[in-house]
């Protein structure tokens, strides 16, 4: 048993709330089973289909230098996401759950105390992280390259040094804008940055390959190609990743240091009361503001009023604006998987693709917009109780606000319907596909939608039940059947139609009861 | 005559839970312009029956009327005359007081001509006039429970239902609320609150009822309540409403 009050007993508390945040919503079982599929994802393939590379990879000493560059890249995004992690950790840490007070309060010893939260905050992101670099310790353990074990020291090290970063750019926004400023501007931040990667990593498929000397990807060649002197200082990260012994010790001394100097600028400057600037943040106007006596005006109809509502609660809130761009991102290459440059000859089902690419793109951008948006306005409600005490009627207000997602959604795809009409690309099928799609999923997410925080709607695990994610997936798949199908003349193009139509039409004329929202 | 009516009628209400019986067989009337206090231990089943009053709970047997309309049979109707301020106030952290305000009014369909200035001053009249360009999310929890407060009366309800109105509000503004409540049931208004603070219930409760373990132990005026737990304890004829309410919860436990 450790010490009350000494810093692995306050640690061990830290770790435990942490495993119980984690356990609230997700069993201890399924994490292990969905970590078991994760390794035998991994191990299965590469033991069945990459035995030809077993052993052809393997090398002895220095790591070759395309090697020690992959490497160098991968320290650096793996830094820059931890990092955008640990800021929004350290802002719930410090300022946000309340009970740091009561620890500064008692007598221990404050250092210790920040030392703890510096510390626990650098092992949540170890720890969270871990599952990911293993399976990459994994493959080159079984692809013969032993030295990737050396992933395991470099993610701690970066963990450390994220955690120190993190608490000290907490701290600066904190002072600069207020923690519930900062802790946006940290979401915003980390949303920024995995676009970012997340294009770049995208953007070589768009290149053409006459372009390969030039830009970003020519950089890239020369560097594999030239003789990098992957012996200096600056390739220390790289080299600790392949185990090397300085490069290693060296990663892990600097983070300690980092994590200790941070423990010791943070303890400080907190108890000199930079905690009174976490109330801050905002401008407070007086009555005596030149503003006042303006006359107010109220907007009149309850549908403008709550449409009102919705717009002002989203267009407020910068994170939510920036998890949703992110994920209409991370749908672009599914589109472009089919359209390269250079194959639009490519045939499917008889047709060229080239015709299906917008429709496509229409219905799967259109149908994740739809329902996000719906999603976020009527589970992420954030007074429930209020509407469903109103005389206004739930059933009447949750169709006010599928109409308030509904038109601006048409409205950002006019444009594409425009160009399906005029470009002649299968306009009847696409306009279809399009309103079916958008109404559909739409309706499944007005009626089944599940009251929840709306800043748990981007997490992972805080979009809705797995039943209505499941039939979400059918309909999409089942309008996406229905401009590939009735494009190319096929019947299952109409069995799309009924299964995409027949689903939502159940969700709304299920019983549902008259009181509440 | 309207009058005869009761504000609130409860009929045989009960709320389970799984195993739990929150409200077991409550049966009440409340008359119009009265403040009536509605007290009890935690987890005794206030909260449980206030949410049934405000529509927010469908009862396992049993009706609530408000002004002679069903809560269960005609939602709309009965909801129109009511407002409910539960202990945690329901607000958007992104609005500001008056765009919270005008939803509100909206809601309960109040013409936006008529809904402008009386926001404008409820917010004087709650001090948060000075703050109404900021956002809510920004608000202490006196502010926010003052907000609510304008929120509950922006469509001028007939009927208030307050759960612990008072919690979070600093001394200037519980006697600001206290006045306000007494003014608006003179009004001929009709206020049922749960409380804590049983000094508040005992100056400004016409009739009180106090519940245990989900029942109805005892229901009247303070006199009516204190010959009642003469009759059970030891307290005399001068009994506090906080030694009849011990007196009378203590009884009501042991049953």
């Amino acid at each position: 048993m450790n010490a009350v009050g000494s810093l692995p007993w306050l640690i061990r508390n830290e770790l435990r709330l942490a495993w119980r945040a984690m356990t609230a919503k997700t069993k201890p079982w399924v994490w292990a089973v969905l970590i078991l599929l994760g390794l035998a994802a991994v191990i299965v393939p590469l033991l069945f289909f990459a035995q030809d590379l077993r052993g052809k990879l393997a090398f002895n000493g220095t790591p070759p230098n395309f090697a020690v560059i992959i490497a160098q890249g991968f320290v650096l995004v793996t830094f820059t996401l931890l990092l955008s992690g640990t800021i929004a950790s350290s802002v719930e840490a410090l300022f946000e759950r309340g009970d740091l007070d009561l620890l500064v309060s008692s007598p221990l010893d404050s250092k210790v105390i920040f030392a703890s939260r510096a510390l626990s905050v650098a092992l949540k992101t170890f720890f969270s992280s871990l599952v990911l670099i293993l399976l990459i310790v994994i493959a080159g353990v079984t692809l013969g390259i032993w030295q990737v074990l050396g992933l395991i020291p470099v993610l701690a090290a970066l963990s450390l040094i994220a955690a120190g970063f993190g608490m000290l750019l907490t701290l600066g926004l904190v002072r600069l804008l207020g923690a519930r400023r900062a802790k946006t501007v940290a979401q915003v931040l980390s949303a920024v940055v995995g676009a970012a990667i997340y294009l770049a990593s995208q953007s070589f498929r768009f290149l053409d390959n006459s372009s390969t000397t030039s830009g970003i990807t020519g950089w890239i060649v020369r560097l594999f190609r030239g003789n990098v002197d992957t012996s200096s200082f600056w390739w220390l990260p790289a080299r600790a990743v392949f185990l090397d012994p300085i490069g290693t010790i060296a990663m892990l001394g600097f983070g300690a240091i980092i994590l200790w100097f941070t423990t010791n600028l943070v303890h400080n400057t907190f108890i000199l009361g930079t905690q009174t600037a976490t109330t801050g943040g905002g401008k407070r106007l007086t009555a005596t503001s030149p503003t006042s006596n303006k006359p107010v005006k109220f907007a009149s109809g309850l549908t403008r009023i709550v449409m009102n509502k919705e717009w002002r609660l989203i267009a407020r809130d910068p994170y939510l604006i920036s998890q949703l761009g992110l994920q209409m991102l991370y749908l672009l290459p599914a589109i472009f998987v089919f359209w390269q440059p250079g194959s639009s000859n490519f045939s499917l089902f008889g047709s060229s693709f080239a015709s299906y690419a917008v429709n496509i793109f229409i219905v799967l951008l259109g149908g994740t917009l739809i329902s996000r948006l719906t999603q976020i306005i009527v589970a992420g409600e954030e007074a429930p109780e209020l509407l469903a005490m109103s005389p206004a009627g739930g059933e009447n207000l949750r169709w006010i606000k599928f109409a308030g997602v509904l038109i601006p959604t048409v409205l950002l795809f006019s444009p594409l319907l425009v160009l399906i009409v005029v470009r002649n690309l299968h306009p009847l099928v696409g306009l279809l596909a399009f309103f079916g799609t958008v109404l559909s999923l739409g309706i499944l997410q007005v009626w089944n939608a599940k009251i929840q925080p709306r800043a748990d709607l981007m997490k992972r695990g805080g979009r809705g039940d797995f039943l209505t994610g499941l039939i979400q997936g059918l309909v999409t798949l089942a309008w996406l059947g229905v401009v590939l199908g009735l494009e190319s003349g096929a019947w299952w193009g109409w069995l799309g139609l009924g299964v995409g139509a027949l689903l939502p039409l159940v969700s709304l004329l299920r019983p549902r009861s008259s009181l509440g929202y | 005559m309207t009058s005869e009516i009761p504000a609130i009628k409860l009929e045989n209400l009960q709320k389970r839970f799984g195993s739990v019986t929150a409200v077991s067989s409550i049966s009440l009337d409340i008359s119009q312009g009265q403040l009536y206090g509605l007290l009890g231990p935690n987890g005794a089943g206030k909260t449980t029956t206030l949410r049934m009053i405000a529509g927010l709970l469908k009862p396992d047997t049993g009706d609530v009327q408000i002004l002679g309309q069903s809560v269960t049979k005609q939602p709309k109707l009965a909801k129109q005359p009511l407002a409910y301020l539960p202990d945690d106030p329901l607000l958007y952290g992104k609005l500001r007081p008056l765009e919270y305000l005008e939803f509100v009014a909206g809601l309960w369909g109040i013409d936006a001509s008529s809904a402008a200035p009386k926001a404008s001053g409820l917010l004087e009249l709650m001090g948060l006039w000075g703050n109404r360009l900021e956002l809510i999310e920004g608000f202490s929890r006196g502010m926010k429970q003052k907000l609510a407060l304008a929120g509950a009366l922006v469509h001028e309800p007939k009927i208030m239902i307050l759960d612990e109105p008072l919690t979070g509000l600093d001394a200037a503004a519980a006697r600001q609320v206290k006045d306000l409540l007494v003014d608006y049931v003179k009004a001929g208004n009709t206020v049922v609150l749960t409380t804590h603070i049983l000094e508040v219930a005992e100056r400004l409760a016409d009739r009180i009822g106090i519940i245990a373990r989900g029942a109805l132990i005892a229901e009247g005026t303070l006199e009516e309540l204190r010959s009642k737990s003469h009759e059970v304890g030891a307290y005399g004829a001068k009994a506090s409403l906080e030694d009849v309410f011990l007196e009378l919860t203590q009884v009501g436990e042991t049953q």
